[in-house]
């Protein structure tokens, strides 16, 4: 009670402190008033009286200013004036102020634009009700780490029913759909969501309502939920939409309600198209027999008091005994298991040891512009000392100065942190308009209130760091009046103090070295990736994704043909060399694999399946995307529905499978009970790098796409890309193409057309995002470094210009001269990279999983780092060099 | 940052906070009542310039052991009067013991050389 009191009464007399004075005045008159009361009725007169009890009290002012500082307001007083002198200091010296306001700002800046997406990916909760009970499923099996999008229908249900440690569970796939009936067909991005999986995330309709259960289930009555963008931007936001009905994938679909404004499925916050369209899942519970069909991502809500730990052990045993109940679907050696995590860690998971380091890497470059003020400050102290020493002398306490110091550097810090926001603010823009692929919620990412907060605390820790050190040895007892005196202000900087700034020096280098090590191995690393051979042509290749509607494409036949007269009509077209469609095209397609029952082969009970990756192609791809065909022939027109089934295996799978060369004419029969049941191997093409260019070649099987009959096959027949082969540049194909689809089908909408070169482009964007931030902040690191041993040779050049004048007036050459100040310079690179290398090889083992056939350890880019440093660091001492062997003798003598 | 202080100073600053709140056990004071009770308890020993009563009052009253009110003294003068507060009537026990043990201990030392 008391010490709130207390409080209280501080808080009154800082934030009114005319009010306190005011009390004061009023108390000291009372106390003087009765004081001489007194005092004449002792008997003296009024004057005396007066007089005596003055001096009973002692100095009014001192009293007022004493209480002042009991107060607290003479500490702020003096913040404010010292903060009056550093401005001033500050002026006077605007070089300095200004490269250290902007050392300071590129670090905080820097460092600030990689909070701002730390922030907005980490530290914020998910867009969805009480997100911390929010958790995920994830089924994991040989070959498969787990990830969204790894359970089946048939688990799904068996999750719903018998985990009684989640409350609700739902389930979702993205697709796409196309909008028709009212207006320009367009294909969308689209969810089919399980009625749970909305409820679950606790999501509330704009308009209307969410879907019912009793329409999340076969033949249930239509129902659609739109997206706030496509509502706003087809509808114009018009809130009579419920009950309108559309037209999507050519079926009638009613319109029961709008999302909120900024919705999101958990899978869509990392992608740049959200769904538009949410269309209820359907799945049948009795008539779902497949269980290794494993395509839908999940999302639950933990049971009131359960943990995730709990909810995980309750899954996984789940999973284990569905492997016993299920022999057949999940054999010993598939090893499946499922294993339940934080909604949140499965949304950013993949990211985030790749933010903690870009984390890592910006702290270098704020620790090193630390660094260079700290250097800075010191020289500025140096050359102040004669100041310091006087007021000193004069009597300035020695926490005085040391105050008055710090602030200095805190005004330097802010007004860098101020300038650090700007660059903040442009670094974010830059980042967002870069539109990496794969990097969740980035529309978040913003400089904001918290933000900013970040940036106030960095700059004032940033201010104390390398404000206090210098400070306090400026106002070193030992940095005494006489001493400073008698040495004429000049020529004593002890070789303690140079010491201190080479060390300094070294730190910044080493540091650079470190930054430039692993931007060194990154960019190698994506040299090689880029390098990789994929596999086939890209150059000259254009593609564009189609999707035909249900209706009346819903017969697998019709679909056929579609893709059939299409691809024979564009391969006539001017400049057309080659047409052909395939289900997902290589570097960017997710994958999906089947198991296999090889002819002669049986599997032992518990053995795993044979098992290999699907593509479904039609005619004339391989020759359309430029593959090599290694041995037999291609998918040709003749394999249709009734011809015998056959298939195209990669390189990989002959080896795999065939080891003896003597793949062609064996056959195989397709798992899960895929048409056309057996197929003959008719042909082996090259490998390609289908996943991307980083990931190894799996076996892959090459199925004619007249022939394939799968469950779910008749939305994979419907949905494919087309790929031509241009004889000049592709993209002048996309109009010829556009229109001939149209010929075609004027309801079909067309998707984006893409060059094969784009696409790659795309598949590597997060290893160059990734690598142009570490390069970046290697070279401002660099740079800070340099101008760092630059000052510090250019200051022992000015300290020494007597001693050069004197070895020139005794007939030193230029150039011993020069070598003399780039010795110095050598000597402080030399230890900066040695202690560099040796620090970064011990760091770059943390970037191991981000190096593509690059070992962390790698000689080569450490030699080229060393050598690169050394160089530059040779080129900056230069100056000051060249500036040593020009003294004049008689000048600089005669300035003694 | 205050002024160098020497231990005498501190002594007497010491010192003076605990007779002040000595001063306050029987009733509230305003601060020129304060002076004349010091003045009367010490009879007149007590030479410290009575305007250091103030800062001194400033600083036991943000320690919480002091609060101050505006009230009316018997001649119809506004006058600011302290009193102890509950924490500040437990420092007093404290602080006395603690000066009456500091008295012994020098008392003994004196005595014995």
């Amino acid at each position: 009670m008391g010490a709130l009191k207390g409080i209280a009464v501080r808080l009154r007399a800082l934030l009114r402190p005319a009010a306190a004075d005011r009390d004061l005045d009023d108390e000291i008159a009372l106390h003087l008033e009765l004081e001489t009361a007194k005092n004449r009725g002792l008997g003296l007169n009024t004057l005396e009286a007066r007089r005596r009890a003055l001096a009973a009290f002692g100095g009014v002012t001192r009293v007022r200013e004493e209480h002042r500082e009991a107060r607290g307001a003479r500490w702020l007083d003096e913040t404010v004036r010292d903060v009056r002198i550093a401005l001033r200091g500050l002026r006077r010296g605007p070089g300095f102020a200004v490269v250290a306001v902007l050392t300071i700002a590129l670090g905080i800046g820097a460092n600030t634009a990689i909070f701002s997406v730390l922030d907005a990916l980490l530290l914020r909760p998910l867009p969805y009700r009480t997100p911390e009970r929010l958790v995920t499923i994830w089924n994991h099996w040989d070959g498969n780490p787990g990830g969204p999008g790894s359970v089946s229908p048939a688990e799904f249900f068996d999750y719903l029913d018998r985990v009684p440690a989640l409350r609700d569970l739902g389930v979702y796939a993205r697709s796409t759909a196309i909008l028709g009936g009212e207006g320009e067909p367009v294909r969308l991005p689209t969810a089919f969501v399980s009625a749970g999986a909305l409820r679950v995330l606790g999501v509330s309709p704009a308009v209307g309502r969410l879907i019912d259960p009793a329409e999340d289930v076969p033949g249930g009555p239509s129902a659609v939920v739109l997206g706030d963008g496509l509502w706003r931007r087809r509808f114009g936001g018009d809130r009579d939409i419920v009950g309108r009905r559309l037209v999507i994938d050519g079926v009638p679909a009613t319109v029961v309600g709008v999302m909120p404004p900024g919705f999101r499925l958990p899978d869509d916050l990392a992608q740049t198209d959200a769904a538009e369209l949410y269309l209820p899942l359907r799945l049948a519970r009795d008539s779902i027999t497949i269980r290794g069909s494993h395509f839908l991502s999940s999302v639950a809500r933990l049971a009131p008091g359960t943990t995730v730990e709990q909810a995980d052990a309750a899954v996984a045993a789940l999973a284990s005994r569905l492997t016993q109940e299920f022999p057949s679907d999940y054999p010993t050696k598939m090893a499946f298991g499922a294993s339940v995590l934080p909604l949140r860690d499965s949304v950013v998971g993949a990211v985030r040891p790749t933010l903690y380091k870009l984390v890592g890497a910006v702290g270098f470059v704020l620790l090193i512009a630390c660094v260079n003020v700290a250097n800075l400050l010191l020289a500025r102290a140096e050359s102040r000392r004669g100041e310091l020493a006087v007021r000193t002398a004069l009597g300035a306490a020695r926490g005085r100065l040391v105050r008055q110091l710090v602030v200095e550097s805190l005004v330097l810090a802010v007004a860098g942190g101020v300038l650090g926001a700007l660059v903040a603010v442009a670094g974010v823009h830059t980042l967002v308009a870069l539109r990496p692929p794969d990097i969740p919620r980035l529309d978040a990412v913003s400089v904001d209130g918290r933000v900013l907060a970040f940036t106030l605390a960095a700059s004032l820790l940033t201010g104390l760091l390398f404000g206090v050190g210098p400070a306090l040895r400026a106002a070193r007892p030992g940095n005494g009046l006489a001493l400073t005196l008698r040495a004429g202000g000049r020529g004593a900087a002890g070789e303690g103090r140079r010491g201190v700034r080479r060390a300094l020096v070294v730190s910044e280098i080493a540091i650079a070295v470190v930054l430039l090590l692993a931007a060194g191995l990154l960019t190698k690393s994506f040299l090689r990736l880029l390098a990789v051979n994929p596999g086939f042509v890209v150059e000259r290749v254009l593609t564009v994704p189609l999707t035909l509607p249900a209706e009346p494409y819903a017969e697998p036949a019709r679909a056929v043909a579609f893709y059939r007269e299409l691809t024979d009509r564009a391969r006539v077209l001017p400049g057309v060399q080659a047409v052909g469609a395939v289900a997902g095209v290589p570097l960017v397609a997710e994958r999906g694999d089947l198991g296999l029952e090889i002819e002669g082969r049986p599997v032992a009970p518990g053995d795993q399946k044979p098992r290999a990756d699907w593509q479904v192609v039609t005619p004339g791809y391989f020759r359309a995307i430029g593959m090599r065909l290694l041995r037999g022939r291609g998918i040709e027109a003749t394999d249709g529905p009734d011809a015998p089934g056959v298939v195209v295996i990669n390189e990989t799978m002959a080896h795999r499978y065939w080891p003896d060369g003597d793949a062609i004419g064996r056959r195989f029969k397709l798992g899960g009970g895929a048409a056309p049941g057996w197929v003959t191997v008719v042909g082996v093409v090259g490998d390609v790098h289908q996943a991307g260019l980083g990931a190894p070649v799996e076996a892959e099987m090459y199925l004619a796409h007249a022939q394939f009959r799968f469950w779910g096959s008749g939305a994979v027949l419907r949905a494919m890309t087309l790929v031509a082969r241009s004889d000049g540049e592709p993209t002048a194909l996309a109009g010829p193409l556009r229109r001939t689809i149209a010929a075609m089908d004027p309801t079909l909408p067309v998707g984006t057309f893409r060059t094969m070169e784009e696409l790659r482009g795309e598949s590597v964007s997060r290893p160059r995002l990734l690598m142009l931030l570490i390069v970046t902040f290697a070279l401002v690191a660099l740079v800070i470094a340099l101008a760092g041993i630059y000052g510090v040779i250019a200051y022992g050049v000015a300290q020494r210009r007597r001693e050069f004048g004197v070895r020139a007036a005794l007939g030193a050459q230029p150039v011993s001269i020069a070598r003399l100040v780039l010795g110095e310079g050598l000597r402080l690179t030399v230890v900066g990279i040695a202690l560099g290398l040796a620090g970064g090889l011990a760091l770059a083992r943390l970037l191991g999983g981000l190096l593509f056939q690059v070992r962390p350890a790698d000689p080569a880019t450490a030699a080229s780092v060393a050598v690169a440093v050394a160089a530059v660091a040779l080129l900056a001492c230069w100056v000051p060099a060249r500036r040593a062997t020009r003294v004049d003798p008689t000048t600089a003598l005669r300035t003694e | 940052m205050p002024d160098p202080t020497s231990p005498s100073n501190d002594v007497l600053r010491g010192t003076l906070d605990l007779l002040i709140l000595r001063t306050l056990t029987l009733a509230p004071l305003h601060g020129w009542g304060i002076s004349q009770r010091l003045q009367q308890l010490s009879r007149g020993a007590l030479d410290v310039n009575q305007g250091s009563l103030y800062p001194a009052l400033q600083r036991l009253e943000q320690r919480g052991w002091i609060e101050s009110e505006w009230r009316t003294t018997e001649n119809n003068r506004r006058a600011k009067y302290y009193q102890l507060t509950t924490q500040g009537r437990r420092a007093v026990g404290e602080e006395l013991a603690s000066w009456r043990r500091y008295v012994d201990v020098v008392d003994l030392v004196l005595r014995s050389t």
